[in-house]
């Protein structure tokens, strides 16, 4: 068969499966129900599109309408260019790394009488439709509102055409690029799992030091009244000051908004980049991904050991449930990376955001405000601060979910739901109180927060953060996804990590309207007050539990698979 | 030992009847083989004698204790294999064994002999410190049988226990399953492969659409064709049973 013959049969095939269409197709078949359903989920979706894109032309509109009336539309456009490009590499890396260096199906493939090049061409092909579809919805309206409010040539259009479908094309080849490398390492040391999770966490960090970094960027420029008058004038310097940073995105602009001839050679250049970027990508890719993909398959050197009659020890079965849940969510790569990202980012954010020119000067000027208005307050917003990794805890709002086709053994051990429901619990309040204690840390650390109101908020934090857990993992007691074909659906891609997100965040709401006014009615010093919250949300902490056990008692036990 | 009284069991809301008014009576120290064509319901019976699926209808007794009254009473006396093979992958074997011990309560000293004389039959001391996700498929078997038989259950119950075994580990599985019955122990296991029930098994029973066709020793299934085995009956049996059912 011929490489693109094969490329649109995989291409079709990673289509229908990515979008779902075949599972919304074949449930619709079943179950004339579903297509309701999911032509409700399509609407709700469409609708949501739509009002961000009204919300964002909105914006776009204020923006562009008074550059185009001094003169630097043009800057305007490849800002938006930029940030299309920098969107696409932050999703495009995510996505590539999960189609690529994750793949579960290269072995399926390999043995098949398909070219590893047409495999990962068509891989390549579903992330770029992936990735298109932001950059269209980012871009599509900045360049028809630069031609609206700027008079433009005949050949704006035919380089726009040409432009914009491209843009994701150099970012997506430094994702893949980034995977290659991955899958390269990963082949090398046979620790794939290790490496999803450093190098995940690695770059959600790398991620928000280089937001940091953007904002001293831009701070600094912004500083410095002689750059910004220059570019308030004239176009080019912005764009001079952008191409300085990432030349691509000053040859994609140039080549709508340059003057004379030269928006032809600016249209070449970032042609021929594209085509650099994307063929270096194709050519590499084509060649190590089998051996990558398979590579991640074999077992680490060495490692294997024998029966260690010392490794086996008495425990009770909550025990043994709690350290069975620890095990499995720390050694699944995509559990590890979703589960501990919120106890790494926040407190890194914390002490480095204020380095970079970030939180730092707002909070430095909020403090003094907070401390003048109410004693209380500032324990309540550090508790609140502490309280931030307990919002977003997919250890406990994908509990049970996770368990998937071993559910079997749930359902077939002598131990109640509601033992197991138990240690599912407080494997998620152990990820919640460590991050407490690391913001906790990091806030003394960084923050312009009086020590005394940490510690008044530390226990305030601790105890609250037991029933927002247990109720973030409601959803997912109540209707587990337990059928699923790659763990990454399993916590990724589950509606019950948002429904339980949200009542979690409902509950810290609801702790902090009803603290507040308690604390200021109460009028006590510091220490007593938290005190007194301390053991109230240990109470709606009991609560807290009280449900989780009701769900495991009632349709936990009765759920079958 | 088991007492089925009864038991249904639909899906789909009722439309499909894997199991439909079960009765059965395995005794104390019997090796029953449970034996049907593909979706006769095997699985399904298997999985609500073990309590992982409730009847519709009808009661399941273990050992005396009913599974709808005392499930976890009831599931203490098992030992399950499921068809399926689906350990804790991210374990190790010892991990898993040590989990499984714990859960039943196993007292320390005869879980580590039960492990090692297990993982020795099996041949599996070698890879016990390895995740369970790098064995191959006979291995999982082999772990899933350890953990099975870790806190010496009255009942052992197996899902096509045979499927992925070497000749050896098979041999080996047998010589067990007979053991423990001689011990007073029972096994109560599902097969698609007739020439080891009809060696194995004290009595066979023959499921087809969701009913129990056939019941009893082989002598008994034979009745007057004493020369027949077990396949010709089989085949004899649920093509009966299709000709009823049509």
């Amino acid at each position: 068969m011929k490489l693109w013959r094969q490329f649109w049969l995989l291409f079709r095939l990673f289509f229908r499966t990515q979008l779902g269409l075949s599972v919304a197709r074949d449930a619709a078949r079943r179950d004339k129900k579903a297509l309701f359903k999911f032509a409700g989920i399509g609407l709700a979706v469409a609708v949501g599109v739509l009002s961000i894109l009204l919300t964002y032309g909105v914006i776009l509109f204020s923006l562009m309408w008074p550059a185009s009336q001094i003169g630097i539309g043009a800057a305007v456009l490849a800002l938006i260019f930029f940030l299309c490009m920098g969107l696409v590499l932050i999703l495009g890396t995510v996505t590539m790394i999960t189609m690529v260096f994750g793949a579960r199906d290269a072995e399926l493939y390999a043995a098949l009488p398909l070219s590893q090049r047409a495999v990962f061409l068509a891989k390549l092909g579903m992330a770029y439709l992936l990735e298109l579809l932001p950059t269209l919805f980012l871009g599509l309206p900045a360049v028809i509102l630069y031609a609206v409010y700027t008079p433009v040539a005949w050949w704006y259009w035919i380089a726009a055409a040409l432009v914009l479908p491209l843009l994701p094309v150099i970012p997506m080849a430094l994702s893949a690029l980034l995977a290659a490398l991955l899958m390269r390492l990963a082949a090398r040391f046979k620790r794939r799992e290790v490496f999803m999770v450093v190098g995940g966490l690695a770059i959600a960090v790398g991620a928000v030091l280089l937001q940091g970094q953007f904002n001293a960027f831009f701070s600094s420029v912004f500083a410095d009244e002689a750059a910004v008058s220059a570019m308030l004038q004239d176009s080019a310097e912005a764009l001079r000051a952008m191409t300085a940073v990432f030349p691509p995105v000053g040859w994609a602009a140039g080549a709508l908004t340059a003057e004379g001839l030269s928006w032809l050679g600016q249209l070449c250049l970032f042609l021929l980049s594209a085509a650099a970027a994307g063929g270096l990508a194709l050519w590499l890719g084509g060649r190590v991904f089998y051996r990558g993909a398979l590579a991640q398959l074999e077992t680490a050197p060495g490692r294997s050991k024998g029966y260690n009659r010392a490794s086996l020890g008495a425990s009770s079965p909550l025990k043994a449930l709690y350290v069975r849940e620890w095990r499995m969510l720390l050694r699944t790569g995509v559990y590890a990376l979703n589960a501990l990202t919120g106890i790494v980012i926040f407190p890194v954010m914390l002490v480095f955001m204020p380095m970079m020119g970030g939180a730092s000067g707002d909070m430095s000027e909020l403090l003094p405000l907070l401390e003048g208005w109410a004693g209380p307050l500032l324990p309540l917003v550090a508790a609140g601060l502490m309280l931030l990794p307990a919002l977003i805890n997919p250890a406990a709002t994908t509990a049970l979910s996770r368990e998937g086709r071993q559910f079997w053994l749930c359902r077939s051990i002598p131990v109640p739901m509601r033992t197991q429901a138990l240690a599912k619990l407080l494997c998620s309040w152990s990820i919640a109180l460590a991050g407490v204690g690391l913001i906790f840390g990091a806030a003394l650390l960084a923050l312009p927060i009086p020590a005394a109101d940490l510690l008044c908020g530390l226990p305030v934090a601790a105890a609250l953060s037991f029933p927002v857990t247990a109720l973030s993992m409601l959803p997912d007691l109540l209707k587990p996804k337990l059928t699923w074909n790659s763990e990454s659906e399993a916590i990724k891609q589950n509606i019950n990590s948002l429904t339980g997100m949200l009542l979690a965040l409902a509950a810290v709401l609801l702790a902090a309207g009803i603290a507040l006014p308690l604390a200021l009615f109460l009028a006590l010093p510091d220490p007593l007050t938290a005190l007194v919250l301390t053991v109230l949300f240990a109470g709606a902490g009991y609560g807290g539990w009280r449900l989780v056990r009701a769900l495991a008692d009632g349709p936990l036990e009765a759920r079958e698979e | 030992m088991i007492l089925l009284e009864q038991i249904s069991k639909s899906y789909a809301g009722g439309k499909v009847k894997a199991v439909s008014g079960l009765d059965m009576r395995v005794k104390p120290g019997e090796i029953f083989g449970f034996i049907g064509p593909n979706g006769a319901g095997k699985t399904t019976t298997i999985k609500m004698i073990t309590g992982v699926l409730r009847p519709d209808e009808g009661r399941v007794v273990i050992d005396g204790i009913d599974m709808g009254q005392d499930p976890i009473g009831a599931k203490g006396r098992i030992g399950y294999v499921p068809d399926s093979h689906d350990a804790y992958d991210r374990l190790t074997g010892t991990e898993y064994l040590d989990f499984i011990g714990s859960v039943y309560g196993v007292p320390l000293e005869e879980r580590r002999a039960r492990a090692e004389t297990y993982l020795n039959l099996f041949e599996l001391a070698g890879a016990a410190g390895d995740l369970v996700r790098s064995y191959s498929h006979g291995m999982k078997q082999k772990l899933l049988l350890t953990g099975a038989l870790l806190h010496d259950p009255p009942l052992l119950l197996l899902d096509e226990p045979m499927v992925g075994l070497d000749p050896k580990a098979a041999l080996l599985l047998k010589q067990e399953m007979r053991a423990r019955c001689d011990r007073g122990r029972t096994v109560f296991f599902s097969t698609h492969v007739l020439e080891v029930a009809e060696k194995l098994c004290d009595r066979i029973g023959i499921i087809y659409g969701g009913k129990l066709i056939a019941v009893g020793t082989l002598a008994e299934l034979r009745s007057g064709d004493a020369g027949a085995s077990l396949e010709a009956m089989f085949f004899e049996l649920t093509e009966r049973g299709g000709r009823d059912a049509g």
